[in-house]
C-alpha cells in the first residue's frame, strides 16, 4: 500500500504545533468542502485532509505516526512494521471520538479512510470499539447513508430524456472486515426537462443499511456538458447567431438551429448587433405540470464579410460613398 | 474492482417536489424535526403554511438542509454561519453562471 504523508496533505511542517495543525485543517476543510468547492477533486482532497487530521490532531496517534520516521515519501510502497505501535495507546477516541463535529460519523464513514490508515489505526479502533461492535452483532440496525454523485448530461438528454450510465465508486466491507472499493455502474433515466444543478433522487440506491436498517438514497446532481452552440441557463437556452450586415439591415428569413431542430426565423429590418430575439417555449421542455418550458434566446451577431476580391472591395467602396456614417460619433472624434 | 450492471432505474427530480411535509423533509435529509424547525427560524428554508403540522416545503429545501447540515458537521460553523454560507453559495452559483455567459459572448465577438 502507499505511504501517506499527512504533513504534506495538511501543508504543514513536521514540527507544526497542534494549534497550527488545527488552523491548517480548518482552512483546508473550508477550501475543499464538497458543498463549497468547485474543484473537480474536492471530495477526494476533503477526505484526505480529514484522514490526516484524524491522525495529527491526536497527540498519541501523531507520535505513533511520527516514529515511522521522516524518510518516507508520499506514494512509496509501505507495510506497517510489526509491533510498530507497541507502547502507544489509542483510546476509544479513534474514529468516533472526534467530538460534536463528527456526531454523524458511523460505520459507513470508516470505509472512507485509506488502506494506509486502516493498517496503522484500524486495529486500535476495532479493539476500542469492541463494545460497540458487539452490540451491532446482537441486532444493531442503522439506516445506510445517502450517496451523492454528479452526472454529466448533454443538452439533448434534457430535451428528450435519456438513459445514462453512472459509475460510482462504492466502498464495501467484506466478511473479513476488509474494505474494498467496488465500481458500481447504474443505468439511470434522465427525466426530460431537467435543469442544471437539479438533483435526481433514487430511493434505496445509496449505501446499504446495517442489520435491518434500510439503504440510503442516491442523489445525482445534474451537470450539463458545455455545448458547442448553446449556452443553457435554467431552462432557457441561448444561441449566438451570426448574421450578415445586409440581413440585419434589410431584414431576412434565415434558418436557425434550435435544440429541437432547425426553424425559420424572421429578422426584422434594421436589427442591431446584439439584439435578442425570444423564441417562446423552444428551450428545455417542462419537467412537470408545475413548471413551464424554457425559451430560446437568439442573439444576433452581425458579422462582417472579408473583402478580398476586386468585386468585394468595390462593394465596400460603394458603401463608403453611399453612407454618411461615423461609427465613432459618440467618442467625439 | 468488480463491475456490476443493473437495469435502468428511474428517480424523480427533487426540486420538482412541491408538497413535502415536515416528516418527509426529515426523512429525505436524515435529520430530526427540531433541526428543520431551527433552519426555518433561521430563514434557511421557508415553508408554506403557518401551523407546523401543516407546513409544506418545496424540493429546493432538501439540498439547502443537506448543505447546512454538512457545513455544520464538517466545518464546525454554527447554525447562523451555515445559513449565511448556504445563501452565499447560491449567490456564487448565480454569478458563476453569468460569468460563463459573458465569457462565451466576449470570446466570440
Amino acid at each position: 500500500m502507499e505511504y501517506k504523508d499527512y504533513y504534506q496533505v495538511m501543508e504543514v511542517e513536521r514540527s507544526a504545533t497542534q494549534d497550527e495543525i488545527k488552523r491548517a485543517y480548518r482552512k483546508l476543510a473550508r477550501k475543499y468542502h464538497p458543498d463549497v468547492s468547485k474543484e473537480a477533486d474536492a471530495e477526494k482532497r476533503f477526505k484526505e485532509v480529514g484522514e490526516a487530521y484524524e491522525v495529527l490532531k491526536d497527540p498519541e496517534k501523531r507520535a505513533a505516526y511520527d516514529q515511522l520516521g521522516a524518510n518516507w515519501k508520499a506514494g512509496q510502497d509501505f507495510n506497517a512494521p510489526p509491533d510498530w505501535d507497541a507502547g502507544f495507546e489509542f483510546d476509544g477516541g479513534g474514529f468516533t471520538g472526534g467530538g460534536a463535529q463528527y456526531q454523524n460519523f458511523n460505520e459507513a464513514d470508516a470505509s472512507a479512510y485509506s488502506d494506509f490508515f486502516e493498517s496503522l489505526f484500524g486495529q486500535g479502533f476495532q479493539q476500542a470499539g469492541a463494545g460497540h461492535a458487539g452490540s451491532r452483532q446482537s441486532g444493531f440496525h442503522s439506516a445506510g447513508r445517502d450517496h451523492h454523485a454528479k452526472v454529466l448530461i448533454d443538452l439533448e438528454d434534457a430535451m428528450n430524456g435519456a438513459a445514462r450510465s453512472v459509475s460510482l465508486r462504492v466502498p464495501e466491507v467484506d466478511a473479513a472486515g476488509h474494505v474494498t472499493t467496488k465500481e458500481r455502474v447504474l443505468k439511470v433515466n434522465i427525466p426530460r426537462g431537467v435543469k442544471q444543478g437539479q438533483h435526481i433522487r433514487l430511493a434505496g440506491q445509496g449505501n446499504p443499511g446495517i442489520g435491518q436498517g434500510k439503504a440510503g438514497d442516491l442523489y445525482l446532481e445534474i451537470e450539463f456538458n458545455p455545448h458547442g452552440l448553446y449556452h443553457v441557463e435554467g431552462r432557457d437556452v441561448h444561441l449566438d447567431l451570426p448574421v450578415a450586415p445586409w440581413e440585419a439591415a434589410l431584414g431576412a428569413s434565415i434558418k436557425v438551429p434550435t435544440p429541437g431542430g432547425v426553424v425559420d426565423l424572421k429578422i426584422k429590418e434594421g436589427s442591431a448587433n446584439g439584439s435578442k430575439l425570444r423564441l417562446k417555449g423552444r428551450g428545455i421542455p417542462a419537467s412537470s405540470s408545475n413548471n413551464s418550458a424554457g425559451d430560446l434566446y437568439v442573439i444576433l451577431q452581425v458579422t462582417l464579410p472579408p473583402a478580398t476580391t476586386v468585386g468585394e472591395k468595390a462593394a465596400y467602396e460603394k458603401m463608403r460613398q453611399s453612407f454618411d456614417f461615423n461609427p465613432r460619433k459618440k467618442l467625439g472624434v | 474492482m468488480v463491475k456490476r450492471t443493473t437495469e435502468v432505474i428511474s428517480g424523480y427530480i427533487v426540486e420538482n417536489e412541491t408538497r413535502l411535509t415536515l416528516r418527509q423533509l426529515c426523512d429525505h435529509c436524515s435529520v430530526a424535526a427540531e433541526y428543520i424547525i431551527e433552519l426555518v427560524d433561521e430563514g434557511v428554508i421557508e415553508p408554506a403554511g403557518i401551523e407546523k403540522s401543516h407546513w409544506c416545503f418545496t424540493g429546493v429545501s432538501v439540498r439547502r438542509v443537506q448543505k447546512a447540515k454538512h457545513l455544520q458537521r464538517d466545518l464546525g460553523v454554527n447554525l447562523a454561519g451555515a445559513a449565511l454560507a448556504v445563501d452565499l453559495l447560491d449567490e456564487i452559483e448565480q454569478l458563476r453562471s453569468r460569468i460563463e455567459r459573458i465569457k462565451k459572448y466576449s470570446e466570440e465577438s
